[in-house]
Formats: structure tokens, C-alpha cells, sequence
């Protein structure tokens, strides 16, 4: 187990993507979560890490090794891809085994270390069939054993493991890779384009978009504190609402103004003066909103707000319910993490929390702080 | 309006090479209610599809009878039954207008051209395809062109209805306009509507009652409600919600003339099941069902709660999903859907479970099926 440290890297990919001066650390015993929407730039970083893309500039660091420019197998890196690419030939023992072949380890040995590890991904039984009678989720695991059984690598790389599972399955199997992850303590650098697996998985998290880093944290952090418009819709549980407004003083006070409702913004953050009549964007997170069914009883001026709408629709998500509130010919999302029953056209107040929203600058799309 | 009635229908395909049967669906009876979204609701390959077809006329069962009313329809060719289709791709015609697109059935019955005329304008109007009528179908976005096939398939207005997935290959904003547009043209049209789908998503916001399948098997045919609060089988229970149902093997003992539920590996926990002791003697073995989000879990320990080890805490900003390690068997993970709080257990810290009697369905293991529903 090592750091890796990956400093100032620049490769380009063609015109549609050019990796630019990627520096960040995963640390040692650590998830380091890449988070992108496709072609984000997520693989070509894993790539080079494990040496099958060559870097145009910069420099990647495993302990206290310069590995920039070794070849793959004098790396020490384990590496799992999307495609699993089992060989269909073998059987899962064999294909777990595989790894182990140039470490020349006797048969009884291989033999321990690919049980302990078919053990922990629960695929005992399955370690005399070939690939091809299994199910896609045991493939999967399958795939993740052989990543994993290379005890000795000094890193695991694992590009979108989850991807090609079904929901349901994905959901499990996230939970117990968090698991498997505390118990075998690697240093583990893990790529996806589902926020859910980010926030989820990561004790560290890095957002990019088209080959940049636009943030890096914990996942609470970046959840909290998204940097820009694309960071807070990219990291969330749900699609986040964006209403598009502006800031006006009125008397002492500071509004936000949008077309289905105004808000008093003045104790939000100094900052906000700045933006006196700017064009900004509002963001409301889904899970961060409630709805009430009754009126509220008369509201002392406080941080919470209460404003009239009407359910549009809504839908049951698994054991959550989305709600769609129409506010003056504005739908805003509303998730409730229980199953509750609305009638459409019915009156709703939405209720939310002055420190749960977000201000970006319209134009720059970059956050209010 | 018309009801529609499976009567035991079933459907094996053969394949003459190897000889070999595949049972696709087995003993499906049901009512499917006019004016009413039915859903037909299950994994791939469950038998969903097969069902449909057999009820539009596509594909007759091999055993069974279907009957719109009292009318046996069961080997009616399709155009005599007076249902139509909405596939999950819409089929437009590219080089025709929209107008004509949605003009087509009306056009092939040799209806006449100033009824055509109207009814074009009425469905166009009802669907907000107005201002395009006149454009060529070629280029429109998915979400116009379900919506042109929607058309299509309600111009006639046929008696019944059915949907194979319509929605799922459309963007989530259309999706969500064509949903509910769905909605208000099946109760303003008085058809019977049957919508197939392996999202239980859709099958829950917009079905009356829903049917619930796996493996060629009807498991449980009943409101959205009932099918989320007392699953009639183990399938059910795990296949609906996000995390399903936990399911804990449990046995029954009994002790100075009550009845207990007691959960296996674990000595502590007990429920008195002595109202329902005659039923769950009967079974061999008893499976305890309780729903993630009904457990409630505190730190110091309460009276009949299970201790456990939290291995797993994921937030999702609103709420946190856990994984905690406990004796249960087969699965000795509780999943635990609990709210967002200060108070929120950290990894690897000992937890107490509570499972509110209210919240606890009784199965049989062998069979799967629902036995009891605990309450007060």
C-alpha cells in the first residue's frame, strides 16, 4: 500500500478532450473517487496511472517511486476496467488465479489467496464454472476478485466496476464494496459517473469536467459547498432545481427575486451586496426541501420559508417519493424519503431553509460565497 | 368501456430443435377494471410482455381464455378486438406529417374525411400537437414522436389500451410531461388500460392496481399501497422499495401457553404472535419481513431491540442508509433507512434495532407467501 501522487499531468486525448494539469493525491488506505459525467476524462487519468497511456507532460508518483515513465507491469498497480473481459476459457478459480501467474507462488498458496478473496465476494460456489453460466453480477464480482487478489500491488485502480450492473443489484454491491474497502485497506483510486457510488464510496472526492479538475474534497463538502452550477448538479442524490433570478435591495432588505416567488436573502452572506441587481441562478436541493400540506401557522421572520404552490405530479422512487410543485408555472422537485400519496392540483407549501440554498453568479456560473 | 378478464391464461413457448418448453406464463387470473391503469410489473424475462401480447392479440396464450366483457377474445385477430398498442419505441411514419401520422387508423377504417378532419384536430389539441401538425414527423424529438404514436394509438378510441414500457425511452422531463398527459387521456377516455413496465417507479405513480410477476407467476395483484405495505410473497417484499424488505428467518416457540416469534441467532428478541399461533404452525419455518425505513435504531439499549455493529453509514443528503452486522440468518446485514441526523451512528459503532410490531409481515419460508400482518 502507497500514496499516489499525481502532479501537473497533461495529455491530450484528441479534440474532444485534453487532460489539463491534473495534480491531486490519493492518499495511502484511502478511496479516491473520479467523478465525471462520460468522457470527463476519469479513464484517461486511470490509464495513466497504471501506465497504459503515456503522460504529454507532468509527473505520477507511487511512494516514494517516480513511476511516470515504467511500464505497466513494473508498476505494481492492479487495474480493473468497465469491460470485465473474463477469459471465457477458464474457469472463475482460473481467472482469479490469473494475476498471480508472474508472482510464481506455489499452487497451495495461489490456491489460499484466491478462496480468501472468492470469500469475501461471496462467489465460492461458483469457483469451478466457466464465466459464461454465470450472472452478470457474478461476473462482476468475479472481476473484482482477480482485481483484488494481487495482494502485493502497491495500488487498485477500478474503472467504473459498478457500471454494468442492474440497479438493484449496483445498490447491494455498492454497500459491500464499502466494506470490502475497510477490510482489505488499500490505497484505492476508483472512477465513476454516478454521484450516488461517489458520495457513497469516497473518502476523497474529485469532480472534473471535460479534463479539469473543478473540485476536490469530501464528499460532504463538495455537497455542501459545490464550487460552480456544474459541480452542485453533478454531486447530488437528485436532480438539483435551478431557478434563474436576481438580486434587488429593497428598503434594508436584500431580495431574491425569481418569477414564481421572492425571498429575503439579507442574513445569507455579505457577499450578496455585490450582487444588487445581478442576474444569479438559485439552486435548491430535492432532498433538502419539505412540503408542507397545511398552511403554516403565521411565520415569525425566520430562515425558513413558506411558499404556495400547487403538486404538479408526482412519482414513488423505490421508498421515496418525488414531488413536482408548480410555483407560478415553475416546477421545482421536492424528494421525500417516504412513500406518500399526493392528489395533482392539490395546494402544498414548500418549506426550505435559508443555509440550504445555493447563489451562483448567472453569468460565470460560479458559487455566491 | 370494457373490463378485461384473464381466466387462468398461460403461455409455453416450444422450440422444435432441442425439444425443450419454456413455461413464459402460468395461471394468470385477473379482472383488469374499466377506466383503470392496470400494471403489469416484473423483472426481464418475467412474463410481463408475453401477457400483453396475448391480450392484444399479437400472440395467443397456449392455455386459458381472455375475454373483453363477456366476449371471449381469445383468438380474435388483433383488429377484431377493438385494443390498441403503444411500444416503447414510437413507431412514426417519417415522411408523412403529423396530421396524417395521427389521421392513419382513421384513414384505413375509410372513416370520412371531414369526421377524420375532426378527430385529428380533437386528439391533436388534447396532446399539444396543434402548432406541428403540418411538419413532417422525420427530426421530431422523442418525447413529440411518443407522443404522435399516443395519438395514434387513442384517435380510434379503442376500448383497451395497452402500454409496453412507453415511457422508458424517453429523457426524464418528457417523461414526466407524457405521464401525466397519459394520466388525464385515460381518465377522460374511459379505456381500460394495461401498462407493462420493469420500473416499479412508473407502475407505482400511475396504476390503480398493479400485478406483480417473476417467473411466468402472477405474485400479487393489488393497489400500489397494499403491494408496498403487506407484499403477498418474499419476492415482492424484496423486489419492491429501495432497499426491499429485510427478511429474517425466525422460528415459533411457544411458553407458557403464548406464542413467540423469535428471531434465530438472536436470544432476546421476541413477539407475541398468539392471536396468529394457529397459522404459523402450519409453517415450517417463518420468515420475518420488516422495511428498512420502518426500523428505528438507538444508541443505549431498549427492551426487545437487537444489538448490531453498523458497518456501512451512506448519506443522501436527506437521509442515511446503514448496514449493520447482526446474527440474523440468512443475511446477517439489517439494511436501516433512517433520517439525517446529529444523532447518526458512526462506523463500527454498536446500534440497538427496534422493530415496531405495526411494521412486522409473517411469511412462510417455503412457499414465500404472506402470512400474518402484525398489528397493535
Amino acid at each position: 500500500m502507497a500514496k499516489l501522487v499525481v502532479e501537473n499531468v497533461t495529455k491530450k486525448y484528441g479534440p474532444a478532450l485534453t487532460l489539463e494539469k491534473i495534480s491531486f493525491t490519493a492518499e495511502e488506505g484511502q478511496i479516491t473517487v473520479l467523478l465525471s459525467p462520460p468522457n470527463g476524462g476519469k479513464t484517461g487519468i486511470c490509464k495513466i496511472v497504471a501506465g497504459l497511456d503515456e503522460v504529454d507532460s507532468g509527473k505520477v508518483y507511487l511512494g516514494d517511486r517516480d513511476i511516470t515513465n515504467l511500464e505497466p507491469k513494473e508498476r505494481n498497480v492492479s487495474m480493473m476496467f468497465q469491460k470485465l473481459a473474463l477469459y471465457p476459457n477458464m474457469n472463475v478459480f482460473e481467472n482469479i488465479a490469473s494475476p498471480l501467474k508472474a508472482r510464481h507462488l506455489p499452487p497451495s498458496e495461489v490456491k489460499k489467496q484466491v478462496e480468501a478473496i472468492a470469500n469475501k465476494l461471496k462467489i465460492s460456489h461458483t469457483l469451478y464454472r466457466k464465466p459464461g453460466t454465470l450472472s452478470g453480477g457474478e461476473r462482476q464480482r468475479v472481476a473484482l476478485s482477480r482485481a483484488l487478489v494481487k495482494s502485493d500491488a502497491e495500488l487498485y485502480i477500478l474503472d467504473e466496476p459498478l457500471t454494468n450492473l442492474d440497479a438493484k443489484i449496483r445498490a447491494s454491491m455498492r454497500a459491500e464494496f464499502k466494506i470490502l474497502q475497510k477490510e482489505i485497506n488499500q490505497t484505492m483510486l476508483y472512477a465513476t459517473p454516478d454521484p450516488i457510488e461517489a458520495l457513497s464510496l469516497a473518502d476523497k472526492l474529485i469532480v472534473l469536467d471535460r479534463g479539469k479538475i473543478v473540485q476536490q474534497g469530501t464528499p460532504e463538502d463538495i455537497y455542501r459547498n459545490s464550487v460552480n452550477k456544474f459541480v452542485a448538479t453533478l454531486v447530488g442524490y437528485y436532480p438539483i432545481n435551478l431557478i434563474e433570478g436576481s438580486i434587488i435591495e429593497r428598503g434594508k432588505k436584500i431580495i431574491l427575486q425569481t418569477d414564481a416567488f421572492e425571498i429575503e436573502i439579507s442574513k445569507l452572506r455579505n457577499s450578496v451586496k455585490d450582487y444588487i441587481n445581478s442576474k444569479v441562478t438559485l439552486g435548491l436541493r430535492p432532498e433538502l426541501l419539505n412540503i408542507a400540506k397545511t398552511e403554516p401557522k403565521t411565520q415569525e421572520p425566520s430562515d425558513l420559508f413558506y411558499i404556495k404552490g400547487d403538486v404538479f405530479e408526482f412519482e414513488i422512487r423505490g421508498s421515496d417519493t418525488v414531488v413536482y410543485v408548480k410555483i407560478n408555472d415553475q416546477i421545482i422537485r421536492v424528494l421525500e424519503s417516504k412513500i406518500t400519496k399526493y392528489d395533482t392540483g392539490m395546494t402544498v407549501w414548500l418549506q426550505f431553509n435559508l443555509k440550504d440554498i445555493y447563489l451562483f453568479d448567472a453569468a460565470s456560473e460560479q458559487l455566491i460565497r | 368501456m370494457v373490463k378485461v378478464v384473464l381466466e387462468n391464461v398461460g403461455k409455453v413457448f416450444k422450440s422444435s430443435k432441442e425439444a425443450k418448453e419454456t413455461i413464459a406464463v402460468k395461471g394468470f387470473t385477473a379482472e383488469f377494471p374499466s377506466n383503470k391503469v392496470v400494471g403489469i410489473l416484473g423483472p426481464s424475462g418475467c412474463g410481463k410482455t408475453t401477457t400483453l401480447r396475448a391480450i392484444a392479440g399479437l400472440d395467443p396464450p397456449s392455455e386459458g381464455k381472455i375475454y373483453f366483457d363477456d366476449k371471449d377474445v381469445t383468438y380474435l385477430p388483433p383488429i377484431e378486438r377493438d385494443a390498441a398498442l403503444l411500444f416503447q419505441f414510437a413507431v412514426v411514419y417519417d415522411n408523412m406529417t403529423v396530421f396524417d401520422n395521427l389521421a392513419f387508423p382513421l384513414m384505413v377504417k375509410g372513416v370520412e374525411k371531414e369526421e377524420i378532419n375532426k378527430r385529428v384536430k380533437e386528439t391533436a389539441e388534447f396532446l399539444g400537437l396543434s402548432n406541428i401538425l403540418k411538419k413532417k414527423a422525420k427530426g421530431l424529438p422523442a418525447g413529440i414522436n411518443q407522443k404522435i404514436a399516443l395519438g395514434r394509438a387513442i384517435i380510434r378510441k379503442p376500448k383497451v389500451l395497452l402500454l409496453d414500457e412507453p415511457l422508458s425511452s424517453l429523457d426524464p422531463e418528457s417523461r414526466l410531461y407524457l405521464r401525466r398527459e397519459l394520466k388525464n387521456v385515460i381518465r377522460s377516455m374511459e379505456t381500460t388500460a394495461v401498462y407493462v413496465t420493469h420500473d416499479q417507479s412508473e407502475a407505482m405513480t400511475l396504476c390503480d392496481k398493479i400485478a406483480v410477476m417473476n417467473e411466468g407467476k402472477v405474485h400479487q395483484y393489488d393497489t400500489p399501497e397494499n403491494i408496498y405495505m403487506n407484499p403477498a410473497t418474499t419476492f415482492v417484499a424484496w423486489f419492491i422499495g429501495e432497499p426491499g424488505m429485510n427478511l429474517i428467518d425466525c422460528s415459533l416457540e411457544e411458553s407458557e401457553g403464548k406464542y413467540y416469534i423469535k428471531i434465530d441467532g438472536v436470544s432476546d428478541v421476541s413477539f407475541d404472535v398468539s392471536k396468529w399461533s394457529d397459522i404459523l404452525k402450519k409453517s415450517e419455518k417463518i420468515v420475518l419481513g420488516i422495511r428498512p425505513e420502518f426500523i428505528t435504531i438507538t444508541k443505549a439499549y431498549k427492551k426487545n431491540s437487537m444489538k448490531g455493529k453498523c458497518l456501512v453509514v451512506e448519506s443522501f443528503g436527506s437521509f442515511a442508509l446503514l448496514d449493520i452486522l447482526t446474527n440474523c440468518s440468512p443475511n446477517n446485514i439489517i439494511k436501516v433507512k433512517t433520517p439525517l441526523s446529529d444523532d447518526l451512528p458512526k462506523v463500527d459503532e454498536d446500534i440497538y434495532l427496534k422493530f415496531p410490531t405495526e411494521y412486522i409481515r409473517l411469511f412462510d419460508k417455503k412457499s414465500g407467501e404472506l402470512r400474518v400482518v402484525m398489528t397493535e
